[in-house]
């Protein structure tokens, strides 16, 4: 062993960590070496001291004591959403997170926008999807008799290929409206593997149906509860299951009086404890005079969307049933817990308000099975 | 007795006296870590506070398959070393009285050769120093391995890095240490000359 390798184990060595064949290799060399001997021996003494334990000061006799504490006090805040320190440093990798996503929003558009303006169809379709989805809510809310024919543009196969894509779950998929080619009274939709061609005709509701039905079928998950304990002359006419909500129209056998139950899954804010509690308030509306078997279009009804971002959900019980007669549409929203799950209870229907709010009140929620 | 594994699993499952036990069984060797990286008592109740929170508030990233120590140890030392890059240049002039002190009492405390004991201390004294005037990873090594007496494999554990790795970081915080205890000693006027090598 030479100087050059006595230097490279020179601490292991001070430390005794060599083996016992390299430890009596260099020892031979210091043997030799007055120069490495000097050296081996200064970091020997320096590999004691540190070794030597430095003297630490105790800590409080109730340091544990204030850790639990502002365990508790941390805990408390991070429910109660206020800052905290770490939330600054979440601030920081949001700032961060979001100068990412928008340079990388950028490549993506210079990388790809030439190639989507040269097919104007899809950004025509992805222009208007939101226009013909609105349309397409207030068709099954209201029930409107929609005399107006819907047309998917022909040929469009690459048009096919991206609706099927961002629908994911089809409750968006609607086409154009007014085509000019499209034949009237026709609605022709495409899911993919899924083709639905409705034939227009007076009956509104089995329009409706059958729209539901088409999406029904293209959902791919089934919505964890079902509500149950409605009168028994209501029966389930139909149910559709989007992305974290599903609606439910019940309809009685000899009336066309509908009631239809949206539930929306909540988020999970904090935890629950209690099981079953409810807040509700009725939003009152009165029905177009002019024509009393049918609700036009975008009036006198809210969409459960709609109500589910417009409600205040914390907001005081209100009852504003006042009318019996009348046949208005009412709308109760409440939270329900179940399964330590809030969901969102949209409840319309053309009942007066008080009978709304028996059947809400004996409404529960169960699993689905 | 528990496991320290055992009681974190209970601690991530709300059991708070569970945590409480962690905190009573790595208190010392925490603040110990964090004391002579910071070398300021205060501050280091303070970081040491704040580590047990930390993992309180982490504890569902500890794989219970590996040993506790190691990762506690890796958070003690993390939050050192952000909490010395934050005041970098304050470090030294912060320096706790108590490091000082430990070697005062040694000296006065041991009889023997005067000379060669004051100037084995005064050695001591400057290599405490210069341990904290080492850049912050070879400052981790150093105090890990020495002080807290952990080997090469348990310190590429805590701090994340292979074996090697640390060999090599050993190897270069020790000449970086010798180098600047050398400039002190010279700058008292004497020879860097041990008393052990005379």
């Amino acid at each position: 062993m030479n100087c050059r390798q006595v230097d490279k184990y020179l601490y292991d060595y001070c430390d005794d960590i060599l083996n016992p064949e390299q430890r009596a290799q260099i020892e031979e060399h210091l043997l030799n070496c007055p120069i490495c001997r000097r050296i081996v021996d200064e970091s020997l003494l320096e590999s004691t001291i540190l070794h030597e334990q430095w003297e630490i000061p105790a800590l409080p006799d109730d340091f544990t004591d204030r850790v639990i504490n502002q365990i508790a006090c941390t805990a408390i805040q991070a429910n109660s959403s206020t800052i905290y320190p770490h939330s600054q440093n979440h601030k920081k990798w949001s700032r961060r997170f979001i100068s990412l996503a928008a340079m990388g929003a950028i490549l993506l558009i210079m990388l790809y926008g030439p190639a989507l303006l040269k097919n104007s169809g899809l950004i025509q379709i992805a222009d208007q999807e939101p226009a013909s989805l609105k349309t397409t809510r207030e068709s099954i809310m209201a029930g409107k008799a929609d005399q107006e024919s819907l047309k998917a543009p022909a040929g469009a196969a690459g048009s096919e290929e991206i609706k099927q894509e961002t629908a994911n779950g089809a409750n968006r998929q609607k086409d154009q409206e007014e085509s000019p080619s499209s034949p009237a009274g026709e609605i022709k939709e495409s899911y993919g593997t899924h083709s639905v061609t409705i034939s227009n005709n007076d009956n509104s509701q089995a329009q409706d149906l059958n729209l539901m039905k088409a999406e029904t079928a293209a959902t791919p998950e089934a919505f964890p509860v079902q509500p149950v304990n409605l009168p028994a002359s209501y029966v389930l006419l139909n149910k559709v299951d989007t992305a974290g909500s599903s609606t439910y129209t019940f309809g009685r056998s000899q009336s066309e009086e509908q009631i239809i139950i949206n539930i929306a899954q909540l988020p999970l804010r904090q935890p629950v404890t209690s099981t079953y509690s409810r807040g509700y308030y009725i939003r009152e509306e009165a029905a177009p005079a002019a024509d009393k078997s049918e609700i036009q279009s975008g009036k006198g009804v809210t969409s459960p969307s709609e109500e589910q971002g417009t409600k205040d959900l914390g907001a005081q019980p209100q009852e504003q049933a006042k009318s019996k007669a009348l046949p208005t549409t009412n709308t109760i929203s409440y939270e329900l817990e179940f399964n330590n799950q809030k969901f969102l209870l949209t409840i319309s229907a053309k009942l007066p308000a008080e009978e709304l709010s028996m059947i809400s009140r004996d409404l529960q929620l169960s699993a689905t099975k | 007795m528990i496991s320290d594994e055992s009681l974190a699993f209970q601690s991530l499952g709300g059991d708070i006296s569970a945590f409480e036990e962690l905190v009573n069984r790595y208190k010392k060797p925490v603040f110990s870590i964090v004391y002579r990286m910071i070398g300021h008592y205060q501050e280091a109740e303070d970081i040491t506070q704040d580590v047990f929170v930390n993992v309180y508030q982490k504890l569902y990233q500890f794989d219970s398959n590996k040993k506790f120590a190691p990762w506690i140890y890796r958070i003690a030392t993390n939050a050192s070393i952000s909490a010395l890059r934050k005041k970098k240049k304050i470090v030294t002039l912060d320096f706790d009285e108590a490091y000082g002190k430990a070697y005062e009492d040694y000296y006065t405390a041991h009889s023997g050769d005067p000379q060669l004991m004051f100037e084995r201390e005064e050695l001591k004294h400057f290599i405490y120093e210069a341990i904290n005037e080492l850049p912050e990873s070879y400052r981790a090594v150093v105090i890990l391995r020495y002080q807290m007496d952990l080997n090469n494999q348990e310190i590429a554990e805590v701090l994340g890095v292979s074996k090697e790795n640390i060999e090599v970081k050993v190897h270069r915080a020790r000449k970086a240490l010798r180098k600047i205890v050398e400039k002190r000693w010279n700058e008292r006027g004497l020879e860097y000359e041990l008393p052990a090598s005379r």
